[in-house]
């Protein structure tokens, strides 16, 4: 009986340990189904670009249904792991443009698609920002993420337009 | 015949040269950054990591498993070297952070394009990463000092 307490403070430690060692990983953003989605579309960069919108739009969505639902405790935690959702899928967007700019593909479609929905993000976002600053929720577990978000979209609408504008050139001079 | 077997030559010759001449310029700039003031390194070492990401998942893809592993190797040393240099340095801490969370998510997808067996030395990258990233935050927020 004794041992009680010594047995429950093990199992606590094992359990703190447990939860370090998951959070030490980082979850994959996506899910097997999305995953499977992305590997079909290898090949295709257009598809595959335009899955990738899809799915950094998701977590957007999926961000703001738990933001309007009274029944969420944890709000600041939840957020942060959102964006973070929304900038791991965000990241792998671009860094696929960048191998597909590497391999010389026409991007220029695509690319329309990218910036539209660039500045659907942007505005999302801002809203966001917008409406934790009018309110009194706690930001700090969250602030650093939600402008890490922004500063990244906000680079990725200017590259994507200076990308879209270099391809709309080389096309020209290949016509000719 | 002769000719085509003369020709397959100078292809295996121009290979090799320029195999060594891409060697080379890794190794200079290995040892700029060995040589640079600390404040300079976080940059150059992030430069070498990206680097060998980006030959890592050429490598892999080609299906030169062993070769892709030794340059996954170079991109976590070089990783922890940058993240060494930020903190000793005080600089450039954000910068490297994202670059972290950038190659981090080029490892994740490279590991989704791979056999599951090739999948955990990339998962084991990718972990690395990250936890560089959380103690480079750490450091940003005040919390490592």
């Amino acid at each position: 009986m004794i041992q009680t307490p010594r047995k429950i403070a093990n199992v606590f430690m094992l359990f703190a340990l447990l939860s370090t060692l998951f959070a030490q990983r980082r979850h994959d953003p996506l899910n097997p189904a999305e995953a499977d989605q992305l590997r079909e579309a290898a090949q295709v960069p257009s598809e595959r670009i335009r899955l990738y919108i899809e799915f950094a739009r998701t977590r957007l969505t999926s961000l703001d249904q738990m933001r309007a639902d009274p029944k969420v405790t944890d709000r600041p935690r939840q957020t942060h792991d959102r964006l973070q959702d929304f900038l791991d899928v965000y990241d792998e967007l671009n860094d696929n443009i960048d191998t597909f700019v590497a391999r010389k593909a026409d991007l220029r479609k695509p690319l329309k698609g990218v910036i539209e929905a660039d500045t659907e993000f942007q505005a999302r976002l801002r809203a966001l920002k917008g409406s934790i600053e009018s309110s009194k929720e706690e930001t700090s577990q969250y602030e650093f993420m939600l402008n890490s978000v922004l500063d990244t979209v906000d680079s990725g609408v200017q590259d994507h337009r200076q990308l879209l504008s270099e391809q709309d050139e080389a096309a020209k001079h290949k016509k000719k | 015949m002769r000719f085509r077997t003369q020709i397959a030559a100078m292809l295996i010759v121009a290979s090799v040269l320029a195999s060594a001449y891409k060697q080379e310029t890794l190794q200079e700039l290995i040892a700029r950054a060995e040589a640079a003031h600390i404040e300079d390194r976080p940059a150059l070492y992030l430069e070498i990591a990206e680097k060998q990401l980006k030959a890592s998942d050429q490598l892999y893809i080609d299906g030169k498993v062993e070769d892709g592993r030794a340059a996954l190797n170079d991109v976590v040393t070089y990783s922890e070297k940058a993240h060494d240099a930020s903190i000793q340095s005080g600089k450039k801490l954000k910068d490297t952070e994202i670059a972290f969370r950038k190659m981090a998510a080029k490892l994740r997808d490279l590991k989704r394009r791979l056999n599951f067996d090739d999948q955990a030395p990339i998962q084991v990258a990718a972990d690395r990463l990250e936890n560089l990233r959380t103690d480079l935050l750490s450091h940003m927020f005040g919390k490592g000092k």
